[in-house]
């Protein structure tokens, strides 16, 4: 096991690092979102890969997403989603009362401001989650958002095929 | 035990994760050498604020001689935030004979282990081109001893990736800088 704030490092120092030639800021911003969900994408892919190494096959686009909820959120952020609710039209809304990432986000510039960027620290997980999904047969899109810190609401939509 | 208390986050994501940025880093600046630039100065980046933390939460004091920096940085940096502990050793000095025993300026950090590349291999390609995969650690390193006012260069002697034997990572000290009192402050 690693320290936590590293991985809060890195991604603080893939904003710092992204100045590829980008001067305004929106630019970079976008630029970074795009990286950062590639390599959530990426990565969530790989976890899924594990996880379900030696398992028995999921079923049902059920038991994918609980898969989700319980395995993926433990391995990633130690603990469980706290609320899973459907439509039972392939919408499914994850939500989490303390979300990790979201935590410890705090600034002088106060709690709007703090607001304002949480979406940046949502976008690695929701890719993860996505990417996840993907690699496990159930293509999707995945958004992510917080109306008050730390609290975190994922919704999934499916892609009917 | 300072690095028992605070919270952890699963090896196997922080090692995936960081191979995916290489990855990527890769797909974005097509030139091996470029990337290792740019992993060092993420590496950076994260060291000047990492100093903060360890020194937050280890409140340990001044290193009275580099060699113990070095000790410092092996036994309790990495073991506090990498959960490894690379052996230290130093290098014959090559230059200054003069004086009979100077302290030393330079060591090597050996990695037994290193949990940035435990699932890593290096395609042919990225091996000629001379990819350090590790390297954001220079740079880390070389970030939070600038702001203890140690300047050193860090440099990858060897990778086990690469097919060497070892993984030795070197750190040479330039100088110390002095204390400045940033201007116009009262």
């Amino acid at each position: 096991l690693v320290d936590e704030g590293l991985i809060t490092f890195s991604s603080l120092s893939l904003e710092k690092g992204k100045g590829k030639a980008e001067v305004e800021e929106g630019v970079v911003d976008e630029e970074l979102t795009k990286r950062l969900e590639r390599i959530g994408l990426m990565v969530g892919g790989y976890i899924a890969e594990k996880l379900t190494l030696a398992r028995p096959p999921l079923a049902s686009q059920l038991d994918v997403i609980k898969f989700i909820c319980k395995d993926l959120f433990l391995f990633v952020y130690s603990k469980q989603i706290d609320n899973l609710r459907t439509n039972h039209r392939g919408v499914f809304v994850l939500q989490s009362h303390i979300f990790p990432p979201l935590a410890s986000l705090s600034s002088h510039k106060g709690q709007a401001h703090d607001q304002s960027i949480a979406p940046m620290h949502l976008v690695f997980p929701q890719a993860l989650i996505q990417g996840a999904l993907a690699r496990l047969g159930l293509p999707c899109y995945v958004t992510a958002e917080s109306s008050t810190l730390p609290q975190c609401t994922f919704q999934i939509r499916t892609v009917k095929s | 035990d300072v690095w028992k208390r605070t919270d952890k986050v699963n090896a196997e994501l922080f090692t995936l994760t960081y191979g995916a940025l290489v990855v990527q880093l890769i797909k974005d600046y097509e030139d091996y050498a470029e990337v290792n630039k740019q992993l060092d100065k993420m590496g950076y980046n994260i060291g000047t604020r990492l100093i903060e933390d360890f020194l937050a939460r280890t409140g340990l004091g001044r290193c009275a001689t580099f060699a113990e920096t070095a000790e410092v940085i092996s036994k309790v940096a990495f073991r506090t935030f990498l959960n490894i502990s690379p052996a230290v050793s130093f290098p014959p000095p090559t230059q200054n004979p003069t004086s009979n025993l100077p302290p030393p300026t330079e060591f090597i950090l050996t990695f037994d282990e290193n949990p940035l590349a435990e699932f890593a291999e290096l395609p042919r390609d990225a091996k000629e081109g001379g990819l350090w995969f590790s390297n954001v650690l220079g740079g880390v390193i070389r970030g939070a001893l600038e702001m203890i006012q140690l300047q050193v260069e860090t440099e990858f002697l060897s990778d086990v990736l690469r097919g060497d034997e070892s993984t030795e990572l070197l750190v040479r000290l330039v100088r110390v800088l002095d204390e400045e009192q940033p201007e116009n402050d009262e």
